[in-house]
């Protein structure tokens, strides 16, 4: 009976994988921090309509713990992953949905099913350390392209 | 006589012509089947509904064991692989023009336009990427609704490749559900024995837990063929061998056969006339007859020349008539159906005796009988002991109605059913049912009404264009600026259909329609907060209380029957034997009274379905009292102690099923009927 949930898990999973593949291609290994923080600027393309649009705000991680994606501008909006959920919320009105998140070995977000049918490909820069630079493409054509600062 | 026979035969062929006509349209087999079109009906219709499906709860350590054993199940229990979403997907967003969230509906509604344009704005700048295409639904208005969807169910649950997923205390669940309708019982049977068995084991790595109709159905029906085809036997193999030993001889077997045949033809015949679709638990309260009937057979046979007998046995016939004749004015269908089968069947038996005699019965050895004429003597006795430990133990009596007690699941169903009860999606007991000719009639109402069920996923489409004339205003009082905003361009026109349910693909929300819509309407779970009807064409309904009031009503309907009975009963007895009305009615009264304290002393709950066995033991238990106390020639008293012995096996072999219900008819039989030839014995002519 509760089947249509399906209808939409998949894209909830897909921007899980591409929040924590920020920290992912961060480094995976000793160079990815404990904790990090600082503030980004977001460029999301709509291939259909070919418009880019652009977004600030800041993020916060605690490995193994949760990831926290605040946009501030131009409107204000939150995502946050943890272990085992993830809330969005919209003009405080809060979503949350339980989803087992890995914020701790975040590459291995990618060997989820749902997450390979909707993402195409992540490149991040640089290859080692905490990513500068993360690029998202998506199999519809849509981008989003991702400058971190900490 | 001829004239009489050929009636007979063309009453017979008439009644195999409505068998022939009725019959394909099956019986009701459910307890919601008792329920009669006064009380709705929607109780049968959910039960029909839901009969089919079952429900199977996962439970494990990893949530890939998990899926990995999902998928076994499904093939195991020959269901079709899990549908692909995207289709479902694919489909929502090519009608998705009178679509809306909930809240975002309730907003537009009272006109804060701006609100929904602001957060649409929000969702795009945050990282959520768009559902569906930006250009045919700038303000993401469809990919709203889909993420709206989730609040439906109970927090905490998620969907995984389109199964519901839970995690609680590091424990995973996967809940499944399918459709047993073409699966067969022995197969369901095995597969509740594997998991059985895996879930005893010690650190096994997935638990299955099975729920609903279907399981219990295939356990209880595989458990009572095994018994039944067990008890069938013996009961078979002691007829024949009392009937032997009372005629020494197998020549009252055609007799016998032919008797049970034309009682059981016109009895079938006669209630599909009258009833077209009857409820099984008229059959199984049918066998009763066949007590009678060889009651009836063994006189007749025994006695050669029916006419010697032509006075007690219509004394019987019309006494046993009378105690079933107040069940025909029963409020409750099945008692009704019941007086109806019983009545025509035991006519139809009595006229076959009576039309084709068998003459010659052969001889019937009557031993030295002093052990009865002793017990006879005594038998009294019994009856104050029983009082007497009644006074001592002083037993509460048992007037059951929950339904509960009328089917106890084996540990595995019990234990499951309270697990899918504690972590089920579904967190109420509580249905609502909207009715509606068609399935949009039934979504209007639904909405009307605030029932959440299927139209909070699927709106009407008179909803739906609604909601298309919402967004076009959301679009001319927000557009201009929405694309000053964001750079996107509002559509010339709703590029989008509308989503006709009829119309949907295979896939989840089909799924949900399909456990949804029943004949007549609409049913959901129910979490509001109203008891009451919200409209006329909206019930509130909770299973176990339905069955309740309705078993409850049932046994206050039957102890005013059986009362009118016995007054009915007590009136012929005096028309029939004037002043020695007391010599044939006191043992009936002292078997039946005895019955209920031995009952109560066993701690044998007194329910609906026992009070029916109270009619039969009035019957039976003149039947009885006449040729004992009417008739006392030593043959007839031998063809007395057989037809009751006949009689006890058969229907006192009941008592050791396992179905709490016929086990308890069994029980009331086998005490009844001891105390009804017990009784009759004393105050015998020649004792």
């Amino acid at each position: 009976m509760c089947q249509w949930r399906d209808v939409f898990s998949g894209m909830r999973v897909a921007v899980v994988a591409v929040l924590t593949s920020l920290l992912a291609y961060g480094g995976v290994d000793a160079a990815l921090p404990e904790r990090a923080s600082g503030t980004f600027v977001q460029r999301k393309t709509l291939a259909d309509v070919e418009v880019t649009i652009t977004s600030t705000g800041t993020f916060r991680f605690e490995k193994g713990k949760f990831f926290e994606w605040q946009t501030l501008k131009p409107l204000p909006s939150t995502f946050i992953a943890t272990p085992t959920n993830y809330t969005l919320v919209v003009n405080n009105k809060k979503t949350t949905r339980r989803l087992k998140n890995n914020v701790d070995e975040i590459a291995k977000i990618f060997e989820i099913k749902e997450v390979k049918d909707f993402v195409k490909d992540v490149k991040a820069e640089p290859l080692t350390g905490f990513p500068d630079r993360v690029t998202v493409s998506f199999k519809n054509g849509d981008k989003l392209a991702i400058e971190m600062k900490r | 006589m001829k004239i009489l026979r050929a009636s007979f035969l063309v009453v017979l062929f008439l009644l195999a012509g409505v068998l022939a006509v009725r019959l394909p349209q099956g019986v009701e087999t459910d307890l919601y089947g008792l329920i009669d079109s006064a009380h709705g009906g929607v109780m049968r219709e959910m039960a029909k509904g839901l009969a089919t499906q079952g429900r199977l709860l996962l439970e494990g350590q990893d949530p890939d064991v998990l899926k990995e054993r999902a998928a076994q199940i499904r093939a195991q229990l020959h269901q079709p692989p899990q549908p692909d979403y995207k289709e479902t997907l694919a489909f929502i967003d090519t009608h998705k023009a009178g679509l809306l969230a909930p809240a975002t509906r309730e907003l537009l509604l009272s006109g804060q336009y701006a609100q929904v344009a602001e957060e649409s704005a929000a969702r795009l700048f945050g990282p959520v990427p768009p559902l569906f295409s930006a250009k045919r639904d700038p303000f993401l208005l469809g990919t709203d609704y889909a993420l709206a969807l989730e609040t439906n169910l109970a927090g905490g649950w998620s969907l995984d490749a389109g199964d519901p997923v839970f995690e609680q205390d590091e424990t995973c669940y996967r809940l499944l559900t399918v459709d047993l309708a073409t699966v067969p019982a022995a197969e369901i049977v095995s597969f509740l024995v594997a998991c059985e068995q895996a879930n005893e084991t010690k650190d096994a790595p997935c638990r299955i837990w099975c729920s609903g109709p279907a399981f219990h159905t295939a356990r209880a029906s595989e458990q009572s063929k095994r018994e039944i085809n067990l008890l069938s036997g013996i009961s078979l193999a002691l007829v024949v061998l009392f009937g032997w030993l009372l005629f020494r001889s197998f020549r009252f077997l055609p007799q016998l056969l032919l008797a049970l045949g034309v009682g059981a033809l016109a009895a079938t015949g006669m209630l599909f006339a009258f009833f077209p679709r009857p409820h099984v638990l008229t059959f199984v309260f049918g066998t009763s007859l066949i007590g009678l009937s060889v009651d009836y057979v063994y006189h007749a046979r025994a006695a050669g020349d029916v006419r010697k007998i032509m006075r007690p046995l219509a004394l019987s016939l019309a006494t046993t008539l009378a105690c079933f004749a107040p069940l025909m004015f029963a409020a409750v269908s099945v008692l009704r159906q019941m007086a109806l089968f019983t009545s025509a069947g035991l006519l139809a038996v009595a006229a076959f005796v009576v039309l084709w005699p068998c003459g010659n019965a052969g001889t019937i050895i009557v031993p030295p009988c002093s052990a009865r004429r002793c017990v006879g003597r005594w038998s009294w006795v019994v009856f104050v002991v029983l009082a007497g430990l009644f006074v001592c133990r002083h037993p509460t009596p048992q007037l059951v109605m929950d339904p509960t007690a009328f089917y106890r699941p084996d540990a595995y169903l019990a234990q499951s059913e309270k697990k899918l009860l504690t972590i089920s999606p579904v967190q109420t007991q509580r249905f609502a049912f909207v009715a509606g000719e068609t399935l949009q009639e039934a979504l209007e109402r639904e909405e009307a009404a605030g029932v959440k069920g299927l139209s909070a996923v699927i709106p009407s489409l008179k909803r739906q264009r609604e909601n298309a004339a919402l967004k076009a205003a959301l679009v001319r009082e927000q557009g201009t600026a929405y694309t000053a905003k964001t750079g996107l361009k509002m559509p010339s026109e709703n590029p989008d259909g509308f989503l006709d349910p009829e119309q949907l693909p295979e896939g989840p929300l089909r799924t949900m329609l399909r456990s949804m819509r029943v004949a007549g309407g609409l049913v959901s779970p129910y979490a509001g907060v109203a008891r009451k009807p919200l409209d006329s064409h909206v019930t509130i309904l909770k299973p176990h209380v339905e069955l309740l009031v309705l078993f409850t009503e049932f046994t206050a309907s039957t102890l005013s029957l059986l009362t009118v009975s016995l007054l009915v009963f007590g009136v012929l007895l005096v028309v029939f034997f004037k002043r020695n009305f007391v010599r044939f009615g006191f043992p009936i009264c002292l078997s039946l009274q005895s019955t209920v304290l031995a009952l109560m002393l066993l701690d044998v709950p007194i329910t609906f379905f026992t009070l029916l066995c109270f009619f039969v033991l009035m019957g039976l238990g003149i039947d009885y009292t006449i040729f004992h106390r009417g008739h006392p020639a030593p043959e007839t008293r031998r063809v007395v102690l057989y037809s009751f012995l006949t009689s006890f096996a058969g229907l006192g072999l009941l008592a050791l099923t396992s179905f709490p219900v016929t086990r308890s008819m069994g029980l009331t039989f086998a005490i009844g009927l001891f105390f009804a030839y017990l009784f009759s014995l004393g105050g015998s002519k020649d004792v």
